[in-house]
C-alpha cells in the first residue's frame, strides 16, 4: 500500500524548520495531561475519595453531590473513585497491545524489507490475509469459544493490528537497504542482524514510535467498542470502556457515569497522537522517513 | 511489471487468499460445539429428537474436514446455501441487504472525500499555521471519539432536538445522512491526516522546488503537480477505508437500525449461520483484494516510478 | 407526503438544500399521521412467517394476525373455538374438533380438514425441527376423520394440550406447508392463512406490511394497513415512537420505563406478564448440593434490588416459580394468601450466616457463574455478589457473550447459579413445572437448570398433566411447589410486567393473554 514511497535523505527540510509556538503549547498540554492520567493510574487507589468498589444499592444513581462529585452510577458506586481506580485497567491493555503490536510489526517488517525473498511474499500474503478478514468477527468468536476475557482481545487485536505495521516499516526497509551506509555495511561484512538493528532501525526509530502511540489509541478506542459489545473484562471492573457501556442507559439521570469516562478516553487518544506526531517530527528532522 | 502479468499473478492469489479465509472462519465458528442449534431452538425447551435432527440436518456430528468440503464442494458448483436463520438462499439475503450498505458506504466515501481532501491538503499547505492546527486537532478529536457515541449524539442532537432527520431505517438518501456523517467523520479524520502528510511529502519534492523556482504560481504548482502526486497515497486509503465499510460499518448500522450488511454478520455470527457468514466473509475479502488491486493498477498508470522496478 | 411541523420541513429543505441536493425532496418515506396505517416496531426482524421456525415475540405479532388456529383463547385465558365450531373430548386422550363450514385462505380456496390436520401433524415432525415441538409432545396422531372433522390422539391424558394448541396450531394449506417444511413464511414462499390480515409485502430491509384479507369470515380490521419494522436498538427504537415516525411497539424495555413515560402522544402501560424470574442452584454442584448452603444463599438475596436493577418498578416480587398469572388462574385473584404460607427466605444476612453454619461449608468457599454481557443482568449479580461475599460466598463471575452464554446453558455446562428470567405461553401451570421440576427437563437443553428431579416429583408432575383443572389438581401443585420451596433449587425473583408504548393517534385493549396484539389496537375515536 505504500508503493510509491520515495526515500530520500534530507528531502524533508521542512522538519528542520523551527516549530511555532502553538505546537509547543500543544505538545505541553498533550505531554501534562499524559503525565496526569499516568499518575492516576499509579495513585488511582490511592487517591479515590471512596472505595471504588462499594455499593449503595439504596442509594443507586445520582447526580453530582459534594460527597460523590461525579455522582453515583445503578449500583451507588462513586464514579469519580471508579474512574481513578479503572485508570490503570483502562491503560494497561491498550499499552499491552501497543508494544506487542509495534514488535511484531517492526520485527516482521524488517525481515520482510531487508531480506526480501519467501519471508516477504508470505508475509505478505498473510498481512493481505488479516487485512481481509473482518476483524470483529474474529474477535466475537474467539472470545465466545475461549470463554471472555480480555488475555484473548489482547491477543486477538495484536494479530490484527500488526499488518499495518508490518507493511509501514517493510517499505521504509525496502528504501533504507538501497542506501550507501547498508551497501557500505555489507561490503564490511557485517552480519544482517547487526546491520539491521544497529544500523537500519535506528534509522526508523520516528516511524517506529509514531506507530507505538498510534497502536495504542487505536487500541484504546477498539477496546471501548468491544465494551460496548459486551467483549472483554468481567462485570464490575473499574474500567473506563466497561463503565461507558454499563452507565450509557443513566444518561438522564447522572450523565457523568457516562460522558466522563468518554472524554477520559478522548483525551487520552488525543494527547497520544499528539505527542507521537510531535516526536516524529523531532526525530524526522533531516532523516528524511516519509509516513 | 505488466498490467496484465500483475492482474493474473493477483487472482491466483486472490483465489489461495480466499480458500485459506474459508477454512480459517469455518474452522473458526465450528470450534463452538452447538453450531446454530441454539438459533435454531428458539427461546424454548427442546427434545432431544429435535435436537438431533438438526444436527444431522447441519452435519454437526461429521467431522470438520468432511463439513467444509460438503460447504466447498457446493460453492464451487455455485451454491453457496441457505442461511440457516432466515431459510432463504445466503445470496438472496445479501442481495437485498446490499443495497443499504453500498448506500451507506457510498455516502459516507463521498462525506470523506470532499471532507477529508480539502482539509488534508489545506492543512499540509498551510504548514503550521493556525489553520493546519485546528484541522489536525478537529482530526484528532474525530477519530480519538468511540464511534457508537458519536453516532448517538447525532441521533439526539439532530433527528430528536431538532427533527431535521428521520431516526431509523432506511429510505430515500435523507435516511442516510446522519449515518453516513457518523460514519464519515472518523474516516475523513483518517484521509486529512493522510492528505496532510502526502502534501507535505510532495511539497518538499525537488521538482516541486524546481517549479516554484521557474516562477509558476502557487495554486498552478499544487494543481497540475501535488495533487497528481498526493493522490496515491490518499487513493489507497480511501480505497480500503471504502472495503471497510462494507462490513465495518456494525456500529452506526446498529445506531440507526440500518438493515446493512455489518449487522448481518454480527447478528450471522451470533446465530453461528455458518453459511451465511462464510458468504458475507468472503464478500468482504474478495472487495479488499479487489480494491487493493485496483489501487496497485492505478499506481501502474499513474505514478512511473512505480513501472520501473520500485517495490510494489 | 402528509403533513408535518412546518419548522421542521424548512429546515429539512434547507439544509437538504446544503447537503444532497434535489434528490431529498421526496421526504419521509414513513406515514406518520395517516389514521388508516399503524407502525409498529420490533427489536428484531421476524425470519419467517411460521411458528415452526419463528416463535420470537416479532413473529408471533405478525402470525397472529394472518394465521388462526381451531381454537383460540378469550382476555382470560379460557380456550374458545375459533376456526372449529366446537370440540369435544369422548375420552381423556381424544380430542375431535369440529370445524366451521365455508372459511376459506385469503387467496381464495377452502379450507379442509386435511390441511388442519396436517398442520398441526407436522409439528411432530423430527425432521421439520419445530421451534414448538416440546408444546406437541404428547400428540399421538392427528388424523382428518371426516370432511369437516378432525381427530387428535395424545399418548396420555395432558390438561396442556388445549391451550397449548390454541398458540401453536397455525392452520396452513397442506400443500405448501408440505412444500415447504423449512421455509414457508419467507418472503420466497409465503404463507396462507385465514386471519384477519394478509401479508402484502415482506423485506429485510423494508419490513413486513398486512393488509386487510378480503376473504376473512368476520368484521373487516379496524387499522386498514399495519407495518411492522424493525429498529434494533433500544434507544433508537424510543426515539423513533417518541417523534412519531412510529406509533407503537410491544417491547419496551421495562428498565426504561422512566425514560418513556414522559413521551408526549404516547400511552406507555404495563400489565403483569406471563414470566418468572429467578435464581437457580444447581443442586448437583457440590456445595450448592447441601440445601443449607442453598438456603443460605437464598437468604442473601436482595429481591428488592436485584428486580429494581434488571427490570426496574414493572414487576412484581415472586415467592414461588409459578408466574402470577398461572398463580391467579390456580387460586383466584388472591393467591398470595396460599403461597405465603410456603418456606420462605426474606433477605437476612444473619439468618443467611446461620443457615450457611449449618452447611458443609460453614467458612464459606468460591462459587464461579457464567453470566450474558450482553444484557442488564449484570448489575444484579454484583448485588449478589456483594452481599455473598459478606456471609463468605465468593461468587466469581465469568463473563460471555449471549450466544456462548446461552449454547452454554442449553447444553447444561457449566450449571452453577444462573439468573433466569422465562416467559410462558399459556396460563397452564402444566406447560412450566415439567421444565423446572421433572427429569426430562434435566436432560441438556431442557430447562431444569438446578437438575432438580426424583421419581417422586416425576409422579407428581405427570398428575398435574393428567388431572383436569380442580381442587385436586391444585392440591398436587401445591405440593410440588411447597417441596420445592423447602429444598430451595430455585429462588424466585419477581415476575416482569409486559409493556405496549402506543401513540395516542390509536387505543389498545390488550392484555396477558391477548394473542392477535394487532387486532386490538384500534385508532383513537376523537380523530
Amino acid at each position: 500500500m505504500s508503493a510509491a514511497t520515495t526515500t530520500r535523505p534530507g528531502v524533508r527540510e521542512h522538519g528542520r524548520r523551527p516549530r511555532i509556538a502553538g505546537g509547543r503549547v500543544l505538545t505541553t498540554t498533550a505531554l501534562s495531561a499524559l503525565a496526569l492520567i499516568v499518575l492516576a493510574a499509579i495513585l488511582g487507589d490511592w487517591a479515590a475519595p471512596h472505595d471504588p468498589a462499594l455499593q449503595n444499592v439504596e442509594l443507586g444513581p445520582t447526580g453530582p453531590s459534594a460527597t460523590h462529585l461525579l455522582g453515583t452510577d445503578d449500583l451507588g458506586r462513586d464514579v469519580l473513585s471508579r474512574l481513578l481506580a479503572g485508570t490503570r485497567t483502562a491503560l494497561v491493555a491498550p499499552v499491552l497491545i501497543a508494544l506487542g503490536t509495534t514488535l511484531l510489526g517492526t520485527t516482521l517488517g524488517l525481515l520482510a524489507g531487508y531480506h526480501r525473498g519467501w519471508p516477504d511474499a508470505v508475509l505478505m500474503r498473510l498481512s493481505d490475509l488479516l487485512y481481509a478478514l473482518p476483524g470483529l468477527l474474529v474477535l466475537i468468536v474467539l472470545v465466545g469459544v475461549a470463554g471472555g476475557g480480555t488475555t484473548i482481545a489482547v491477543l486477538a487485536l495484536i494479530v490484527l493490528n500488526a499488518p499495518s505495521d508490518i507493511r509501514i516499516i517493510r517499505s521504509l526497509a525496502l528504501g533504507q537497504r538501497e542506501l550507501a551506509y547498508v551497501d557500505a555495511a555489507r561490503t564490511l561484512g557485517l552480519p544482517d542482524r547487526r546491520i539491521v538493528f544497529r544500523h537500519l532501525l535506528p534509522n526508523l526509530a520516528p516511524t517506529v514510535t509514531a506507530n507505538l502511540l498510534l497502536s495504542f489509541v487505536s487500541a484504546l478506542v477498539a477496546l471501548t467498542g468491544l465494551s460496548f459489545l459486551g467483549i472483554g473484562l468481567p462485570a464490575g471492573t473499574p474500567d473506563w470502556g466497561l463503565m461507558i457501556q454499563e452507565n450509557r442507559t443513566l444518561l438522564d439521570l447522572n450523565p457523568w457515569a457516562a460522558v466522563a469516562p468518554a472524554l477520559l478516553i478522548m483525551i487520552t487518544a488525543i494527547a497520544a497522537t499528539l505527542l507521537g506526531d510531535s516526536i516524529f517530527e523531532r526525530l524526522d528532522a533531516g532523516k528524511g522517513v516519509p509516513e | 511489471m505488466n498490467a496484465a502479468l500483475l492482474i493474473a499473478r493477483r487472482l491466483v492469489s486472490a483465489v489461495v487468499l480466499l480458500g485459506v479465509m474459508s477454512v480459517l472462519t469455518y474452522g473458526l465458528l465450528s470450534l463452538s460445539p452447538d453450531g446454530p442449534v441454539q438459533a435454531l431452538l428458539g427461546n424454548r425447551p427442546s427434545t432431544p429428537e429435535t435436537v438431533a435432527a438438526i444436527r444431522a440436518q447441519y452435519r454437526l456430528d461429521e467431522p470438520f474436514p468432511v463439513r467444509y468440503w460438503h460447504w466447498l464442494s457446493d460453492v464451487l458448483s455455485g451454491d453457496f446455501g441457505s442461511s440457516v436463520f432466515a431459510k432463504q438462499p445466503v445470496l438472496t439475503v445479501i442481495a437485498e441487504r446490499l443495497p443499504v450498505t453500498a448506500t451507506l458506504a457510498g455516502y459516507a466515501m463521498v462525506l470523506t472525500l470532499l471532507l477529508g481532501i480539502p482539509a488534508g491538503m489545506a492543512a499540509g499547505l498551510r504548514r503550521g499555521k493556525l489553520l493546519d492546527q485546528g484541522v489536525t486537532l478537529v482530526a484528532l478529536v474525530a477519530l480519538s471519539f468511540p464511534p457508537f457515541a458519536l453516532g448517538l449524539l447525532l441521533l439526539y442532537g439532530f433527528a430528536v432536538e431538532l427533527g431535521w432527520f428521520p431516526t431509523y431505517g432506511g429510505g430515500d438518501l435523507w435516511h442516510y445522512t446522519l449515518p453516513a456523517i457518523a460514519l464519515s467523520l472518523g474516516q475523513a479524520a483518517v484521509l486529512i491526516r493522510q492528505t496532510r502528510a502526502a502534501t507535505l511529502d510532495v511539497g518538499a519534492q525537488d521538482y516541486v522546488t524546481f517549479a516554484r523556482a521557474r516562477g509558476l504560481g502557487r495554486m498552478r504548482t499544487w494543481g497540475s503537480y501535488s495533487l497528481r502526486n498526493a493522490a496515491l497515497p490518499v487513493l489507497t486509503v480511501a480505497g480500503l477505508l471504502a472495503a471497510a465499510n462494507l462490513t465495518g460499518a456494525v456500529f452506526v448500522e446498529q445506531t440507526f437500525s440500518l438493515p446493512g450488511l455489518g449487522s448481518l454478520l454480527v447478528q450471522a455470527v451470533n446465530q453461528k449461520d455458518i453459511p451465511l457468514i462464510q458468504a458475507l466473509v468472503l464478500l468482504g475479502g474478495a472487495v479488499v483484494i479487489g480494491v487493493n488491486l485496483l489501487v496497485d493498477l492505478i499506481y501502474l498508470v499513474v505514478d512511473p516510478r512505480v513501472r520501473h522496478g520500485a517495490p510494489a | 407526503m402528509t403533513p408535518t411541523l412546518p419548522s421542521r420541513r424548512k429546515a429539512r429543505g434547507l439544509l437538504g438544500g446544503a447537503l444532497t441536493g434535489s434528490l431529498l425532496l421526496t421526504g419521509c418515506a414513513t406515514a406518520a399521521g395517516d389514521p388508516d396505517t399503524l407502525t409498529m416496531a420490533t427489536t428484531s426482524l421476524p425470519n419467517v412467517l411460521d411458528i415452526a421456525h419463528g416463535f420470537t415475540d416479532p413473529g408471533t405479532l405478525v402470525q397472529f394476525a394472518i394465521l388462526e388456529s381451531p381454537v383460540t383463547r378469550d382476555e382470560n385465558g379460557k380456550v374458545v373455538p375459533q376456526l372449529a365450531e366446537s370440540w369435544t373430548e369422548p375420552d381423556p386422550v381424544t380430542y375431535v374438533f369440529k370445524l366451521r363450514e365455508g372459511v376459506v385462505f385469503s387467496d381464495g380456496s377452502p379450507v379442509t380438514a386435511e390441511d388442519v390436520a396436517f398442520s398441526l401433524e407436522r409439528h411432530t415432525d423430527p425432521q421439520v425441527a419445530s421451534e414448538a415441538a416440546s408444546m406437541v409432545a404428547a400428540v399421538k396422531s392427528v388424523r382428518a376423520t371426516g370432511p369437516d372433522e378432525v381427530t387428535v390422539v395424545l399418548k396420555a391424558p395432558t390438561q396442556t394440550f388445549l391451550s397449548n394448541v390454541a398458540v401453536m396450531w397455525q392452520v396452513v394449506p397442506k400443500k405448501l406447508a408440505e412444500a415447504h417444511p423449512q421455509d414457508l413464511g419467507t418472503p420466497a414462499f409465503p404463507t396462507l392463512g385465514t386471519g384477519p390480515y394478509k401479508v402484502t409485502e415482506f423485506s429485510s430491509t423494508k419490513g413486513i406490511t398486512l393488509k386487510p384479507n378480503e376473504k376473512y369470515r368476520g368484521a373487516r380490521p379496524a387499522v386498514g394497513t399495519v407495518k411492522v419494522i424493525t429498529i434494533t436498538d433500544p434507544e433508537t427504537l424510543r426515539l423513533a415512537v417518541s417523534s412519531g415516525e412510529v406509533d407503537g411497539t410491544t417491547q419496551v424495555p421495562p428498565r426504561d420505563i422512566r425514560k418513556w413515560a414522559p413521551l408526549k402522544d404516547v400511552r406507555t402501560r404495563f400489565y403483569a406478564g406471563n414470566s418468572i424470574a429467578f435464581l437457580s442452584l444447581n443442586v448437583t454442584y457440590p456445595p450448592l448440593s447441601d440445601v443449607h448452603v442453598r438456603r443460605a444463599v437464598a437468604h442473601a438475596v436482595n429481591r428488592e434490588a436485584m428486580q429494581r436493577l434488571v427490570v426496574g418498578a414493572t414487576a412484581s416480587p415472586a415467592t414461588t416459580i409459578l408466574t402470577h398469572p398461572m398463580l391467579r388462574a390456580l387460586y383466584g385473584d388472591d393467591f398470595r394468601s396460599v403461597t405465603d404460607r410456603w418456606p420462605r427466605y426474606p433477605y437476612d444476612l444473619a439468618a443467611a450466616r446461620d443457615e450457611l453454619a449449618k452447611s458443609a461449608y460453614p467458612d464459606g468457599f468460591e462459587l464461579p457463574a457464567d453470566y450474558n454481557s450482553g444484557n442488564n443482568t449484570a448489575d444484579a449479580l454484583q448485588v449478589l455478589a456483594a452481599d455473598l461475599a459478606e456471609i463468605g460466598i465468593k461468587l466469581k463471575l465469568n463473563p460471555l457473550p449471549d450466544d456462548t452464554y446461552r449454547a452454554n446453558r442449553s447444553r447444561h455446562e457449566g450449571l452453577t447459579l444462573v439468573l433466569n428470567d422465562l416467559s410462558y405461553t399459556t396460563p397452564d401451570p402444566g406447560e412450566l413445572l415439567p421444565d423446572l421440576v421433572s427429569s426430562v427437563g434435566a436432560q441438556p437443553y431442557g430447562f431444569n437448570f438446578a437438575q432438580f428431579t426424583s421419581p417422586r416429583m416425576d409422579t407428581q408432575v405427570d398428575k398435574v398433566l393428567a388431572l383436569k383443572n380442580g381442587e385436586e389438581r391444585s392440591r398436587v401443585v401445591t405440593g410440588i411447589l411447597t417441596e420445592t420451596a423447602e429444598q430451595a433449587p430455585y429462588v424466585p425473583l419477581y415476575s416482569v410486567d409486559a409493556g405496549i408504548a402506543l401513540n395516542k393517534r390509536f387505543t389498545e385493549n390488550v392484555g396477558v393473554w391477548t394473542l392477535n396484539v394487532l387486532a386490538g389496537i384500534k385508532p383513537a375515536e376523537s380523530r
